[in-house]
Order: structure tokens, then C-alpha cells, then sequence
């Protein structure tokens, strides 16, 4: 039996897993390399060759979506508009089948309108403190105090830049659309990866920062990410959260408040990366990870 | 007026050595080296790819 993975040649955690388990439990499907397998697909089975291999629906356990979508197809015609929204299309309607067959682990590639940010806020606000956000659209963002903005889409700008979580308390800002959200004085960052009611948590000691957003200085700064202990009141209010969203895996981010020493919910990430949270293989997330992925478990 | 244009800025970008797809492996990266393995399981803390793809925001559409 093979698990389906459906993401891209460049995603290199699927690269770790692969290596680590052995290439004969995978069938890896990537969205920027579509002449690798010939794929036909019915209403209700699959197969997937290649020349010296084929696979059938009664061949694959268990079907995980990644990360497709980081890369794009470079040959003809699949480089064209048409034939990459069609070959997209394809690997959402293998992903269902997937998914009706019972298949599918992890989450089923949730829009955001389904689960959005504000969304999110509003569901967290019964479990956790929350930050107050507000979203404005043609409207001047009201910036007194102590604010800051941060991207809904993380989309770059068509010059490449993008937008990282930046300070704006006091700024002038344009009547465009903005997502705004309090500053929060806060002494760490704090990272849960939830998996089918598991919990890894881990914390960063935000005084070793010299910006706002860790993200920008991950390659410059070597940060380090601890296991961090969460109360049972915690762990019990994220796995409430997480069934109220319909979600079975997530990657949830706080702020531990300076002032008050509490959680306050940013944000669930719902197909965010993990593999940079157990780096070197040692604190069960890998493992359970491994689990999860391996088509011969039933988790 | 500030615009969120005039907040942007270039994305971070770690480089690893990648050597072409094998649909044999069905891996890019050397995982088997411990140290290329810890740089590769970096790559997934980027927010945007080296081709600036958004990479760990949800970007499943």
C-alpha cells in the first residue's frame, strides 16, 4: 500500500518524509512536474502510472495534500493559463475522491473564506484572549496607539515585495484595505502544531529579536524554538477550537503576554509547515508525523 | 498617507542545493546528509519560496 502525496518537487519536507520512510510507501504527486505519472481518473478510481509501475485506488491507503501550489509547471502546454487551471482542478478532484473513499488525512485544502482570519477570531474569542483586529476596506484604519498591520494573503507585490507584520502605531495611513490588529507587548512567541488531538508546543524567547516579525530574521538570526509547556486548560480549549473549526491538524500561533503572562491567540495556520519544529528528529513531532503518513497505520 | 506598498520588503530567501527531481527517489534533496537534512527542513519556515510563492500561508487555493 502507498500513501498519495499531492504537492511539489520543491517541497522538501515531503523530500524528508520520503527519505526517511522509504520511496516505495509513496506515490508523489507533483503539480509542477505533470508528465511524471499518466493519470486517469473517474468519478470513482484512479490510476496512476509510470512506465514500470501502476497504481489503483485498491493500492493507495491514504492520500495527504501538501503544498502543490509553491511551484508551477515550466513545460508546454501545462505552463499555459488553461492547461495549469485544468491540471489544478484535477488534483482538487483527486483530493475528493480521496477524500470520499476515506482516505484523506490531514486537512482537506480549506479556502479561506471557510476559516478565515477574522473568522477564526471570532470562534477563538469562547477559548483564548485574542488580539483585536479590525479590517478596513476604503476606509481610513484607525492607527492611534499602539498598532500593527499585518497581510491577510501573504500575495507579494507585483515588484516582489511583500508585507511582513509591521509596526504602523501613529502612521497616516491611505483609505485602501488594510488588516490591523493590536500590538501586543509580548515575551515570547508561542507555536502549537495540533495533530488528530495531539499537541506540540514550542516557544521563542522574543528578546532575541531585532524585529517585529521573527520570519525575517529566521536565516540571519539563529533563532531557537523550545518545546514549551502548555496548562491542561490550554490543551483542552485548543482541541475545542479545532473541532469547532472542522479541523483535524493546524498550526496555531500566540503571543505569551509580557504584562499578563497569558496565551493570546493570532491565528491557525491550516496547512501550515512543521518539519522546522523538529529539526533534528527528537522531540515526537516527526515521529507522529511519520505515523500519520505511513499508508501501513491506520492513523 | 502611507500606502501598504511603501511598508513592503524584499522577502527572506534561504538557498539550498537542489539537484534535479528523481521520479525514482521521487525526492530533490539530499536528505541523507544530516546537515543538508536540518537546511532543508528550514526551507519550510520561509513565508515565501525562492521563487516568492507564498509557502506557509494558506495558500491552497
Amino acid at each position: 500500500m502507498r500513501t498519495l502525496l499531492i504537492t511539489s518537487s520543491y517541497d522538501a519536507t515531503s523530500d524528508l518524509l520520503i527519505a526517511k520512510m522509504g520511496s516505495d510507501k509513496f506515490i508523489r504527486i507533483n503539480f509542477d512536474r505533470p508528465r511524471d505519472w499518466s493519470i486517469r481518473l473517474t468519478a470513482s478510481d484512479i490510476n496512476i502510472a509510470m512506465p514500470h509501475a501502476s497504481f489503483g485506488s485498491s493500492d493507495i491507503a491514504k492520500c495527504i495534500w501538501r503544498k502543490p501550489f509553491i511551484s508551477e509547471p515550466l513545460d508546454e502546454p501545462f505552463d499555459e493559463e488553461y492547461s495549469k487551471e485544468e491540471w489544478k482542478y484535477t488534483l482538487y478532484e483527486i483530493a475528493s475522491l480521496m477524500k470520499s473513499q476515506g482516505k484523506l488525512r490531514m486537512n482537506f485544502p480549506i479556502p479561506d473564506y471557510l476559516a478565515g482570519k477574522l473568522m477564526q477570531q471570532r470562534l477563538a474569542k469562547q477559548y483564548f484572549q485574542v488580539a483585536q483586529v479590525e479590517l478596513t476596506v476604503n476606509s481610513q484604519p484607525n492607527s492611534t496607539g499602539e498598532k500593527i498591520a499585518k497581510s491577510l494573503s501573504s500575495t507579494p507585490f507585483a515588484d516582489g515585495k511583500v508585507l511582513y507584520t509591521v509596526d504602523v502605531s501613529n502612521k497616516e495611513l491611505s483609505s485602501d484595505i488594510w488588516f490591523i490588529q493590536e500590538k501586543i507587548n509580548a515575551s515570547f512567541d508561542v507555536t502549537v502544531v495540533y495533530l488528530y488531538g495531539q499537541v506540540f508546543a514550542y516557544s521563542l524567547d522574543r528578546s532575541s529579536l531585532k524585529t517585529l516579525d521573527w520570519r525575517k530574521e529566521q536565516f540571519t538570526n539563529a533563532m531557537n524554538w523550545i518545546s514549551y509547556k502548555l496548562e491542561v486548560t490550554t490543551i483542552e480549549a485548543i482541541g475545542s477550537f479545532m473541532s469547532l473549526l472542522g479541523l483535524v491538524y493546524g498550526r496555531l500561533d500566540f503571543l505569551l503576554s509580557a504584562d499578563n503572562n497569558g496565551l493570546i491567540f493570532l491565528e491557525v495556520n491550516k496547512n501550515g509547515q512543521w518539519a522546522w519544529l523538529d529539526p533534528m528528529f527528537e522531540n515526537g513531532l516527526f515521529e507522529a508525523m511519520i505515523r500519520v503518513h505511513d499508508p501501513d497505520t491506520n492513523e | 498617507m502611507m500606502t501598504a506598498k511603501d511598508f513592503a520588503e524584499e522577502s527572506t530567501k534561504i538557498f539550498i542545493q537542489g539537484n534535479e527531481y528523481s521520479v525514482n527517489t521521487q525526492t530533490r534533496f539530499d536528505c541523507e546528509d544530516s546537515s543538508t537534512a536540518l537546511t532543508v527542513t528550514y526551507n519550510g519556515t520561509q513565508t515565501y519560496t525562492s521563487q516568492g510563492k507564498p509557502n506557509d500561508a494558506d495558500n491552497d487555493r
